[in-house]
Parts: structure tokens; sequence; C-alpha cells
């Protein structure tokens, strides 16, 4: 699946704001779709490779996240993807079915013995590799915001 | 992703390419739990070759942690080898190369890992 496909021409400075919107059934199978999805979008506006790979690996965090502690795995439900695209940003949104939660109170994983833990790390690389990450005040829907290369 | 798995002299060597995301992460985990429970010897030592390795998610690392924890529970050492300046870094950030050293070759790490085993130590590397 190539996403820039969707997406041409590509906006440059002055021009309008594009979004690209997909959704994902929430089962682990998907979310190679949506990296390369989300791994192509960024090529194709000019991030280098590295650039690219990171923006790919927060958008399977918070995929992940949605999928696992959002809509617990319940296939029937969706993980929404939205790409905003806009001359100097690249903004993923993200948004899962689930209750929500309170990022606030989720804990570092560097801490302690939680360094010992096999989970918990999401929100940390995704924060190691965006300008921004941010959710909406139920926890449903995660924005993650990269300048764009110039 | 590409998962090789091979016996050294002083231990396993699991050599990890591509993207390790999802599935990927779960199976990574999976192999490297088989290899360890599986291996013969009393103190098995594994060392995982990230060369090739563009990116792990959090349930990679995950699978790294899972795998330190089985190998220290049969009295091994795990380790990784040549790992690009981004999975370094990655193991900086989330303060993993606390509990998961890094060395420049596979060699190395063998060596290193024996060494410790046998009551020395050695420099791992740094981001």
């Amino acid at each position: 699946m190539r996403f820039e496909h969707f997406i041409q021409p590509l906006p440059k400075s002055g021009e309008r704001v594009q979004t690209i919107a997909a959704a994902f059934p929430s089962a682990l199978k998907y979310v190679p779709a949506l990296e390369a999805m989300v791994h192509s979008l960024a090529r194709a506006l000019s991030f280098d490779e590295r650039g690219a790979n990171e923006i790919a690996a927060a958008a399977v965090e918070g995929a992940m996240n949605a999928l696992q502690h959002g809509n617990q795995k319940d296939i029937s439900k969706n993980i929404f993807l939205a790409a905003i695209v806009e001359p100097n940003r690249l903004t993923i949104k993200i948004k899962d079915e689930g209750a929500g939660f309170d990022v606030e109170k989720v804990e570092d994983p560097r801490e302690g013995d939680r360094i010992w833990k096999d989970s918990g790390r999401g929100i940390l690389i995704m924060r190691y590799y965006m300008d921004s990450v941010s959710y909406d005040p139920k926890g449903v829907e995660l924005t993650l915001v990269k300048k764009r290369p110039r | 992703m590409k998962l090789r798995i091979r016996q050294e002299e002083n231990g396993w060597v699991a050599q990890v390419e591509g993207k390790v995301i999802a599935q990927e992460s779960v199976k990574l985990g999976r192999k490297l739990e088989e290899t360890i429970l599986n291996a013969q010897e009393s103190s098995p030592n594994i060392v995982v070759n990230v060369a090739q390795t563009a990116y792990l998610d959090s349930q990679g690392l995950g699978a790294l942690v899972r795998a330190r924890q089985s190998v220290q529970a049969r009295g091994g050492l795990m380790a990784l080898s040549e790992a690009p300046q981004h999975i370094l870094r990655l193991l900086e950030i989330t303060k993993l190369s606390q509990i998961i050293p890094a060395y420049p070759n596979d060699a190395a790490a063998l060596k290193a890992m024996r060494a410790q085993a046998d009551g020395g130590a050695s420099t791992p590397t740094t981001a």
C-alpha cells in the first residue's frame, strides 16, 4: 500500500492543508499496514529514512496503545488514523473506541523496578521521536506532531 | 523482520533484521524464549545482533527485557551487539542500557559474557 498516491500534489509553502484518513480493525496484523502508510507518507513529504522511521515508529506505538489498552483487542472496534499535512508540519491523529485513560497517571517506565517490565514504554518512545505528543482530555485521541524538513 | 539464530562456541547469536513491530515483536520474544529454554548449556548466553535492525517498537524492547530475565533465571547473560546509534539511543532513553549491555560485535559480546561468568568484566558500548 503506498500512501503518496492519495496525497498528490503534496502541499508546499502557501498551499492548503490536506487531511488523509484511514481506519484499521484492532488486530496486530493490521499494524504493519498502518506503519507502511505512515512511513510512505513521511518519505513523500521529504523526511529522510531515519525521520520517516521515527514517525512511523511513533504511529505504531500510538496504534498499539489504542489496540491493546483502548480497544482491548476487540476486533470489532476500529483504530482511526488521520494525517494532517501542513506546509511546515505533519500531524498524526490516532483515535480508539475505548473508555480512555489519564495520561498523567502513566508511570515512568524508567523508574525503579519498572525497568524490568516488558511494557509501558510506548509514550516515552513517542515523546522521543516526535516534536509534540498529546492526548485529548478523555484519553481516546492521540496527537503526534513533527516539523517538516525545509 | 528476518530472524536467524545460530550457536557459537560461547553462546547463541540472534541476528535481527528489519523493522520489529507488532506481531514481529511477539515472534522475536517467542523465538528468544525458545532458544533460552531449549539451550543445552547450564548457563546459556545470548547475543542479539541488531546491526540491521531498522527499529524496535516498545513490544520488541519488552521482548528483550523478557529474554534478559529468562536467561538470567537460567544463570546466563544477554547482550546486544553491533547496535547502530539509533538503537543505542533508544536504550539510553528507556534506560534499558542499564540492564542490557551492548558490545561492538558478536565476538566481543560473547567474550565479555564469558569473562563476566568467570568473574571478570568488560566495557560495553555507550551511545
